[in-house]
């Protein structure tokens, strides 16, 4: 894209004297006519995206998928959450191994017991834990009980493990 | 400026204090002095360190230096649009029918599959592949027919999820195996939540598009930030935090926001009062604002130590009722106006 | 101005005690245009009524009579096509041909793109929360009366010590020739935002193989991004990964603005780097000194976009590329760059380089 014009002035003579000055426009047009090309783009459509919480926004996207339902997200992934003890306490179990595991053999074998919801305040928190107390000593005597019916069981699956 | 020799500027200009002497604080006199010192290309004059160590034993008013926090919870949710805006991306919407490439349908249907079948009765319908423009044809007869009509439901962004969430639905009734069970997928959560409706303003689960701030109410009635006297070797951050802690409670997950005050308000008293342990006349409280944000939590007033009996979650407006008017008026500006 | 100056002074100066008290709490004598705007009931009523702002006042009865296309279908004589719509040269011919198109904001220019269809998600946190906190963080005190040391030239001259060093150009900086950019102090007119993000995929069996690699990439790329890929051809020559200046098309770019920019950066970020595995984050020394920080996605990371995942049968297998994304910010130094993106949410780990 060139484009060539030069402004003479007819009157560059020091005789001004004339009312107006003419000014004339010597064109050279060399400038070649430039394609306005349609710019491209591809088909957009409007999705709502749904986080794991139930939060939603909506957003341009070549998918033609109407709703989008994440299942992780930022919302329940613990590095957006440092400090969240419900994602800290999770289990990676994409596959569902843990869950098929657990069926079995019961809850007993998990490294660390369910631990008491945190983050309750002031006389609630008391009371739960005095409830909470009494539970784990129920839950104890189950747990002893639930080792003891399956520990012929465990023995046989670690050795199957083990081949 | 004029040249005239007037008589209220010359009696002003004696009445004015030096610069150095005022308007500059002390330990930023210190800062200026030692700055001066240590670049060595520029040339110290004596003045000012003399003048600093003279200003020095001059003693001012004195005033109770107290340590703010201005505790929010940022905006949860997108602002609502007004009603040009819903126009104006409605009608880009349906321009952008016509301008962007056809959609590639069998990139994503394969052909006769019964996703394909439902997506053509589905277009033949709409007569478009967008769900959210209404029925509109972008290459027929009557594409000129663009606009909306007033009252139209269509630049709505609850139709335009409904749209997409009942087609979502139709989709899977149509394409699944089993015609018993009917697919339902959840809307969205209203904008407006329950505190909202109930005026509930120690929530926060309230005004979701407003940035809130702890407001706190002391035994005398009087509303504030939260914020009490820095103690000595304390920053105005730790104080912050101190303050807080000892207002609110340690159940909330905060951020402070930097090291610098955003804000402060500058309290005289009516008459300078005397404090008896040290001898100090204290002219009033000057309080700087330290900004902090909360994650998680909320506040707690059962335990605190700092004589409050209320607190309440406020946008800016609302603090307008609750505040005395020098004092949110120092504030004002500090706040988010969303 | 000029009469009002020393009665500002003279109020200053005046000893608290000849003020009267009552106004010496609030109020100033100074008047401000801001104080009378407040006193006024909203900030809309200095428009007029019937803006765009307020809606129409067009009952609505009226309206649902009205039909334009039975309107249109009533007439007797149809209009020509050319008397209602209005086509743009389909050149341009310069400034002095007498058929000028029409600016690429007019929706019949050629040029005209759709212009933004929803209010951005991500643009309305930085506003209303991460800008503020970010020039809260990078405030710096100085006091008044405060003048910064005087620095070195940052292109250094030369000592006249030959006579050869008369009219030469200024030297580099010691230890290398790049001129960083100016880190200005952060203000309200210059808080760090994102500004564009680049997606480049090297496809290396494009120039091994044949170029269907390159149109799956291009597609791939096209789908996550909404935008259409430019495609570049390799200027080295590298025998080993055979290619040569010129020949093959080696790599395809979408370059993301604006609303695109946006929708991709948040989808990133809430949907697909959450879905990553075992994925530490963005690695603390990336970013090119200048504000722009890139980082990588493998292939099979790419893969979990949701817009490939719809139909990721239609790629073939092992085609889809991985990609570098770069975030391109407005911020001047890569400190600035990584406080703006880690405060959006992207995560960070390692040592930090700044």
């Amino acid at each position: 894209m060139s484009l060539h014009t030069t402004l003479r002035r007819t009157a560059a003579s020091p005789i001004i004297s004339q009312g107006t000055t003419a000014t004339t426009f010597i064109c050279t047009q060399c400038r070649h006519a430039t394609l306005l090309r349609r710019p491209k783009r591809p088909y957009t459509f409007t999705q709502l995206i749904t986080l794991s919480d139930g939060s939603t926004f909506t957003h341009r996207t070549t998918s033609p998928l109407p709703v989008y339902r994440s299942t992780r997200d930022t919302r329940n992934s613990l590095m957006w959450n440092p400090t969240s003890n419900k994602l800290r306490n999770m289990e990676d179990d994409e596959a569902g191994r843990l869950a098929a595991f657990r069926a079995k053999f019961g809850r007993n074998w998990d490294a660390t017991a369910p631990a008491a919801e945190e983050g309750v305040e002031g006389e609630k928190e008391k009371e739960e834990a005095r409830k909470a107390a009494a539970k784990e000593a129920e839950e104890e005597e189950d747990n002893l009980l639930d080792l003891i019916s399956s520990f012929g069981q465990e023995e046989a699956e670690s050795g199957k493990k083990k081949k | 400026m004029s040249s005239g020799s007037n008589g209220a500027r010359r009696v002003a200009s004696i009445l004015r204090p030096s610069i150095a002497e005022q308007r500059v604080c002390k330990s930023c006199q210190e800062t200026l002095v030692r700055r001066n010192y240590a670049s060595a290309a520029t040339p110290i004059s004596p003045k000012p360190s003399s003048s600093a160590s003279t200003t020095f034993p001059v003693v001012g008013p004195t005033y109770t230096i107290n340590a703010g926090v201005l505790l929010s919870r940022p905006p949860q949710i997108t602002r609502d649009l007004t009603d040009f805006e819903k126009a104006y991306y409605f009608y880009q919407k349906r321009l952008n029918e016509r301008l962007a490439l056809p959609f590639t349908k069998y990139f994503y249907f394969k052909r006769g599959t019964p996703l394909d079948e439902d997506w053509k009765r589905k277009v033949r319908e709409r007569q478009t592949a967008a769900r959210d423009i209404g029925k509109y044809n972008a290459y027929g007869q009557e594409a000129w027919n663009d606009e909306l009509l007033v009252g139209a439901k269509e630049s709505e962004p609850e139709y335009i999820a409904e749209a997409l969430i009942s087609d979502a639905e139709s989709t899977a009734n149509n394409t699944s195996q089993d015609t018993s069970k009917q697919e339902s997928i959840p809307r969205p959560h209203p904008r407006v939540t329950e505190a909202d409706k109930k005026g509930d303003t120690q929530s926060l689960d309230r005004a979701l598009q407003r940035t809130l701030y702890l407001l706190v109410q002391s035994k005398e009635g009087y509303w504030k930030f939260p914020s009490s006297p820095v103690a000595a070797d304390e920053t105005i951050r730790l104080a912050a935090e101190r303050t807080l802690e000892q207002s609110a409670g340690v159940n909330m997950n905060t951020f402070m926001v930097g090291y610098h005050p955003v804000s402060h308000y500058v309290y005289n008293a009516r008459k300078p009062k005397t404090d008896e342990t040290t001898g100090v006349t204290l002219a009033g409280e000057k309080t700087f604002f330290i900004k902090g944000r909360i994650m998680a939590g909320q506040a707690d007033l059962s335990a605190n130590t700092q004589n409050l009996q209320n607190f309440k979650w406020l946008a800016k407006e609302e603090m307008a009722k609750y505040l005395l008017p020098p004092y949110y008026a120092a504030i004002k500006n500090a706040l988010a106006d969303r | 101005m000029a009469a009002s100056e020393p009665s500002r002074y003279l109020a200053r100066s005046l000893p608290r005690a000849i003020v009267p008290a009552a106004r010496s709490q609030g109020l100033c004598w100074r008047r401000h245009a801001s104080d009378q705007a407040a006193a006024k009931p909203s900030a809309l009523s200095d428009l007029e009524s019937d803006g765009l702002l307020k809606g129409t006042t067009t009952p609505v009865e009226a309206a649902k009579s009205f039909d334009p296309v039975a309107r249109a279908r009533a007439r007797k004589t149809q209009l020509p096509r050319s008397r209602y719509q209005f086509r743009s040269p389909k050149y341009d011919r310069g400034p002095l041909h007498p058929h000028r198109p029409p600016p690429p904001s007019d929706p019949s220019s050629r040029l005209f793109v759709p212009g933004p269809f929803s209010l951005s998600r991500v643009d309305q946190t930085h506003e209303s929360t991460i800008a503020s906190d970010i020039l809260t963080l990078c405030y710096v005190h100085n006091p008044p009366g405060f003048k910064p040391p005087p620095k070195a030239p940052r292109l250094r001259t030369w000592d006249d010590s030959s006579p050869y060093h008369k009219n030469r150009s200024l030297r580099g900086p010691r230890g290398g020739d790049v001129l960083r950019l100016l880190r200005k102090p952060i203000t309200f007119n210059n808080i760090p935002k994102l500004e564009r993000i680049t997606i480049h995929s090297y496809v290396k069996n494009a120039a091994k193989e044949n170029s269907g690699w390159l149109h799956v990439a291009g597609m791939a790329l096209q789908a996550i991004s909404n935008v259409k890929v430019t495609t570049y051809r390799s200027k080295t020559s590298v025998a080993k990964w055979y290619i040569s200046p010129g020949r093959d098309a080696v790599a395809a770019k979408a370059e993301l603005h604006g609303e695109d920019m946006e929708h991709f950066f948040g989808k990133l970020l809430d949907i697909v780097m959450p879905r990553l595995k075992d994925w530490p984050g963005v690695k603390g020394t990336s970013g090119d000194s200048s504000g722009n920080i890139t980082f990588g996605l493998e292939p099979e990371q790419v893969a979990l976009f949701p817009e490939i995942e719809v139909n990721y049968d239609m790629y073939p297998p092992q085609m889809i590329p991985g990609c570098h994304i770069t975030l391109h910010t407005t911020a001047k130094t890569d400190k600035d760059a990584r406080l703006l993106l880690s405060a959006m949410g992207v995560p960070f780990y390692g040592k930090l380089v700044d």
